[in-house]
């Protein structure tokens, strides 16, 4: 079965038995999100705590419902996408980058056929604090919504771009919203729609579909659709619905949405907040204002959200696992399609976004410099510090397996790189960097630069000859055959095995 | 909404008890507004002070507790509705006239009047700052617009702002 709404997913995990419906009054200011980092560290159910304190409508809260077990991270994905049998982290990205290699164009539905248009509330009915948005953790600027889709206008797809971008509540029809120069919608933002003096349209989906969540943590090629990249993985089209007060178009099925325009030169409080990296990260930085202009949902929508910082470690979240499941299997189909000889491209699961391992033949020298220049160069390359280029055969699903051959293979001298000292992006959000280091730029990235390094783990050694490994399995077919087995089956065993050929 | 405020120590005015306009959140609710205040260290120095947690450092986790009076809510896009429906009721009874002194504007109003491109100087200039305002201060038409909107469509709250 592959589901094509959250709350359809909502459904699947509570059939078995990975989700946990909370009746109980819960407020959404602290203790949501207590509860949930604690089910995130303890691998425990998906919590939904039904009834929130305050709430003007009948809406429910849901901690990191994409959190996958921490033994298998992109298990209740698989299931979403219909591929129960996948166990190994292998085949489910062998089977993701399959379903990737076919996108299926969106197809777009009558409003009246769209779950998310059962309510809609515009102008002067718009209240943005009706919705109970958690206050997620302690020393937080404000209330955040954090796992969504924003949709915004691309010149090259009519499906718009969509991407993720944290976004903090003020009041009743504003927001803020960290964008972030170098990503590709702040872009659009500051250096097309700000300079013309042009509000730029924009949609936030809350509770999307699996694979519209999954394509949202995507790095799509420019002129492609994550659209159709959802429809891809799904292996059936997005149903797209449009927006009532733009030319946006939205999930159908999602829970909630919110239109609005991003301000032209209005700049509002954005942060402190405990971001991905497990640490509370400030000041406050102006960034640029959400005025909404409608909101339309499900009856009783379902909100997720995802308690950063607690995805860090052996603990999972929404965010490191859309890490592993979605953005990881998308970057191997995106290395293969560029010409590179890579069997998985795989986010470090204990610190996700800031280090990736990347399993690769390297059939020349210099080819892993190279593969390094292509990714640093074409990459968003804000959040990611340093690669782990590790041989085809390494598993970088399998931290011990990554270790050992960053021990045995790297020789500290010759195998640790550094590429564009001191001149490449750093999100501000990390904690190496001092405030005066990162500065105060007037579009929200990091002042000062720093440098983006990889480490060459693969083996030195020249690769076996095909007489040693001949000479190696005639040997264990030896053995095996003096231990008892039939010797019909082997065909290296010499005159004293009999069946040589 | 509480009775205990936080705000940035980047946003206090250099001068204590001095009204300022202050960006605030409500402890309770997290609702996060633009206000006229005045802050004081001490609440005795202020006629109905509240709470206010002022926080600092890079990551905002140092905070002193200091004391604000809340004066009027603005508009969160900086635009003051009670001072405009506050002029807008002032305007009903005064004259209409805009007065401003300058041969410089004189001769280049009156070239765009002999020019034919306008009928009058007065018009030019109506027409040229309704035009600057619409495109640079589009949030204080449309506020003022909504206000206008309230009076035309409240003639008893008119009667009684003009008895007042």
């Amino acid at each position: 079965m592959v589901t094509d709404s959250f709350r359809e997913y909502l459904q699947l995990l509570e059939d078995a038995d990975d989700l946990v419906s909370i009746s109980e009054l819960v407020s959404w200011d602290l203790e949501a999100s207590a509860v949930t980092t604690l089910a995130n560290r303890n691998d425990g159910e998906v919590p939904i705590f039904e009834s929130v304190e305050e709430t003007a409508i009948d809406a429910a809260l849901v901690g990191d419902p994409y959190r996958g077990p921490q033994c298998r991270p992109w298990e209740f994905l698989a299931r979403s996408f219909g591929l129960p049998d996948v166990r190994s982290g292998t085949a489910y990205y062998e089977a993701v980058v399959d379903r990737l290699r076919s996108p299926r164009e969106p197809r777009v539905v009558d409003r009246d056929s769209a779950a998310c248009k059962e309510a809609v509330h515009v102008g002067a009915e718009v209240d943005l604090l009706s919705i109970p948005w958690p206050y997620i953790h302690q020393g937080d600027g404000g209330r955040y919504s954090n796992l969504h889709t924003v949709v915004a206008p691309d010149p090259e797809t009519q499906w718009g771009h969509w991407s993720n971008h944290r976004m903090m509540l003020h009041d009743d029809a504003l927001a803020s919203l960290l964008f972030l120069a170098g990503e590709q919608v702040p872009n659009r933002y500051y250096y097309e729609y700000e300079p013309r003096d042009e509000p730029m349209p924009v949609a936030v989906v809350i509770g999307a579909e699996p694979a519209v969540q999954c394509s949202t943590e995507m790095w799509i090629p420019t002129g492609r659709s994550e659209a159709a990249f959802a429809g891809g993985l799904k292996e059936d089209p997005v149903d797209l619905v449009p927006c009532e007060t733009s030319d946006l178009f939205v999930p159908a099925t999602a829970e909630l949405v919110i239109e609005g325009r991003v301000l032209p030169n209005e700049r509002l409080d954005e942060g402190p907040f405990g971001d991905y990296f497990g640490y509370m990260n400030g000041p406050r930085r102006s960034m640029p204002v959400l005025a909404v202009d409608a909101i339309t949902h499900r009856p009783e929508p379902r909100v997720p959200f995802c308690v950063e910082g607690t995805g860090v470690g052996y603990g999972q979240n929404s965010s490191s696992t859309l890490q592993t499941a979605a953005a990881g299997p998308d970057a191997t189909l995106g290395l293969q399609a560029a010409g590179f000889d890579v069997s998985l491209a795989v986010p470090w699961r204990f610190t996700s976004r800031t280090v990736w391992v990347i399993a690769t033949d390297r059939p020349y020298p210099g080819y892993l410099h190279e593969l390094a220049n292509f990714i640093f160069t074409t990459w968003g390359m804000l959040h990611i510090d340093f690669f782990v280029f590790v041989d085809a055969d390494v598993d970088p699903l399998n931290p011990r397996a990554v270790l050992t051959a960053i021990a045995l293979e790297s020789d500290p001298d010759a195998d640790f790189h550094q590429f564009g000292v001191e001149r490449m992006p750093k999100v501000p959000l990390n904690i190496y960097q001092t405030p005066d280091e990162k500065g105060s730029a007037d579009v929200g990235t990091s002042k000062a630069k720093t440098a983006k390094a990889y480490i060459d783990a693969t083996t030195d050694r020249p690769t076996a000859n095909g007489s040693e490994d001949e000479a190696l399995r005639a040997r264990a077919q030896e053995v095996l055959v003096d231990a008892g087995l039939s010797p019909e089956s082997f065909d290296l065993l010499g005159d004293e095995g009999g069946e040589s050929e | 909404m509480s009775n205990h405020y936080i705000t940035a120590a980047e946003h206090l005015p250099d001068e204590e008890t001095t009204e300022t306009t202050l960006q605030i959140t409500d402890a309770e609710t997290k609702r996060i507004f633009e206000a006229r205040v005045r802050i004081a260290r001490e609440p005795d120095d202020l006629t109905d002070p509240r709470p206010l947690r002022v926080v600092t450092g890079p990551h905002e986790n140092v905070s002193e507790e200091r004391y604000v009076e809340l004066i009027d809510e603005i508009d969160s896009l900086g635009i003051d509705d009670d001072l405009l429906r506050r002029l807008a009721s002032e305007q009903e009874t005064t004259s209409n006239i805009v007065n401003t002194r300058s041969d410089d504007l004189k001769v280049v109003l009156r070239y765009l009047v002999e020019s034919e491109q306008y009928d009058s100087t007065a018009e030019a200039l109506r027409k040229i700052a309704f035009q600057y305002l619409a495109e640079n201060r589009s949030d204080l038409l449309e506020a003022y617009e909504d206000v206008r909107t309230e009076f035309e469509a409240d003639p008893l709250r008119r009667a009684l702002a003009g008895d007042e």
